[in-house]
């Protein structure tokens, strides 16, 4: 792994079409876009094809990146979901989410837990566990279902004002970690 | 909408979760480009939803990692499920029959229309790669532009502050119409200068600002005399009475060379 490296480094080195970024980009994001695709498509092998685009994206439009704008790993994140989300909503994937029911869906959200083991998100990975069910749900159905909150509004019957209030709290808490752990 | 009202609605989460409708995301970019508060306010949610995705990480299996490198480096990511699956809808039954009725002259026309096909996409792949070139030529001039633009949007906050207090510098020589500004924020304390006309200096010269507090001369720094720069910040100098600019070698002076003084303010 080849951690040491800051985005502010890397951005030049993909630019340049360098392999050695290529291969520093896979190693530092591939896990985190991997399980955002797997858990959007709910399928090991088409979750593979996504990723396989992902890459091939960055890497024809890192050009389009604007750093001024989007921190790199939002940047990333923003097009392996729209890739991943896109694919939910083709022919290939319809069995899935838009017409998953409610339930199979929370479940999901619930058991969310923690993906591989990496000691620098355990601690964030518990402070998501613990967060109380109606946050973490809103969370999940907004960043790995997609919906927007109009939809949850539906789905959960509950008051868009409602949803609004906890998919801001829910981020808040995470945004507070981060504010403590960098003093 | 007020500023803390605006990002009070919750719609920098939607923008990071791609939730805002086509004028709303434009609205948002603009303001984005208005507002510092705002992109800094979008870089703190995008840390918490990284920290987010990060904490659902899993990890790919590993023999994936030389496949993704491969065709990333090749520039093509192929769906095999996706052309299998269209191959077995629309030809599953045509095939079948043609198989069947497997001729000679089937497959000289297969072979044909291969070789045609693949000329052809031979030259889709070159024409693609041309236009490929051209989009990255035009994001890459969109971004210079932007860069001036982003320059201008803040050198533009930076002179209509409230807090900025405005300083003139005229020509020493009365002969010469030189004009500069001075912006110093009187809260935060920062120095800008505006070149307004200036000759160019002589070669391997430049020209230096200097603030004269209690009687002394203190080094603000040297400035391009370019009048399409726009505003250059300087070093934080309290407390000035007046400001000289003059003309050193490059590099600048420790102390100024008061024969070549260029610009001068009025004294407070």
């Amino acid at each position: 792994m080849q951690k040491s490296i800051t985005e502010e480094e890397l951005v030049p080195l993909l630019l340049k079409k360098s392999s050695n970024g290529l291969e520093i980009l896979y190693d530092n994001y591939s896990a985190t876009l991997y399980g955002i695709i797997q858990r959007i498509v709910q399928d090991e092998e088409l979750a593979e094809e996504i990723l396989k685009k992902t890459f091939v994206k960055i890497w024809n439009n890192i050009a389009q990146y604007n750093p001024s704008k989007d921190r790199l790993q939002a940047w990333l994140i923003s097009i392996a979901r729209n890739i991943a989300l896109e694919k939910l909503q083709s022919s290939e994937a319809k069995t899935r989410a838009q017409y998953d029911q409610v339930q199979t869906i929370l479940g999901r959200a619930e058991k969310s837990g923690p993906g591989s083991f990496n000691p620098n998100t355990s601690e964030l990975k518990e402070l998501i566990n613990k967060m109380d069910i109606e946050y973490k749900q809103i969370l999940y159905l907004l960043f790995f279902e997609g919906f927007n909150q109009n939809e949850i509004a539906l789905k959960l019957n509950i008051p868009l004002g409602t949803v609004k209030t906890r998919s801001r709290m829910a981020i808040f808490k995470l945004r507070n970690y981060f504010d403590q752990h960098q003093g | 909408m007020d500023i803390k009202e605006y990002i009070n609605s919750g719609v920098v989460e939607m923008y990071s979760l791609g939730n805002l409708t086509e004028p709303e995301r434009t609205e948002f970019e603009q303001k984005l480009l208005l507002y510092p508060e705002l992109g800094k306010e979008l870089n703190k949610v995008q840390q918490a939803l990284g920290g987010y995705a990060n904490a659902h990480e899993i990890n790919p299996r590993p023999s994936l990692r030389t496949e993704i490198l491969k065709s990333t480096l090749n520039g093509k990511a192929v769906d095999n499920r996706k052309l299998a699956n269209d191959v077995s809808e629309k030809n599953h039954s045509l095939t079948y029959k043609y198989l069947i009725a497997a001729s000679l002259a089937a497959l000289a026309i297969s072979t044909f229309a291969s070789w045609f096909f693949y000329s052809r996409w031979e030259d889709s792949e070159e024409r693609f790669s041309q236009l490929l070139r051209e989009k990255n030529q035009l994001a890459q001039n969109y971004n210079l532009v932007k860069d001036g633009f982003d320059k201008t949007v803040y050198d533009m906050l930076v002179i209509r502050d409230p807090q900025a207090q405005v300083i003139n510098l005229y020509s020493k020589d009365s002969t010469q119409n030189y004009i500069a500004r001075i912006y110093e924020n009187i809260i935060s304390k920062e120095i800008y200068i505006d070149v307004i006309s200036l000759q160019e200096p002589l070669q391997d010269h430049e020209y230096q600002l200097w603030a004269i507090v209690a009687g002394i001369p203190v080094s603000a720094g040297l400035f391009d005399a370019h009048q399409f720069t726009g505003i250059q910040r300087m070093h934080e100098i309290e407390n000035a009475n007046s400001w000289v600019v003059t003309l050193e070698p490059k590099g600048g002076s420790m102390t100024p060379s008061l024969d070549r003084q260029v610009l001068v303010s009025d004294i407070k």
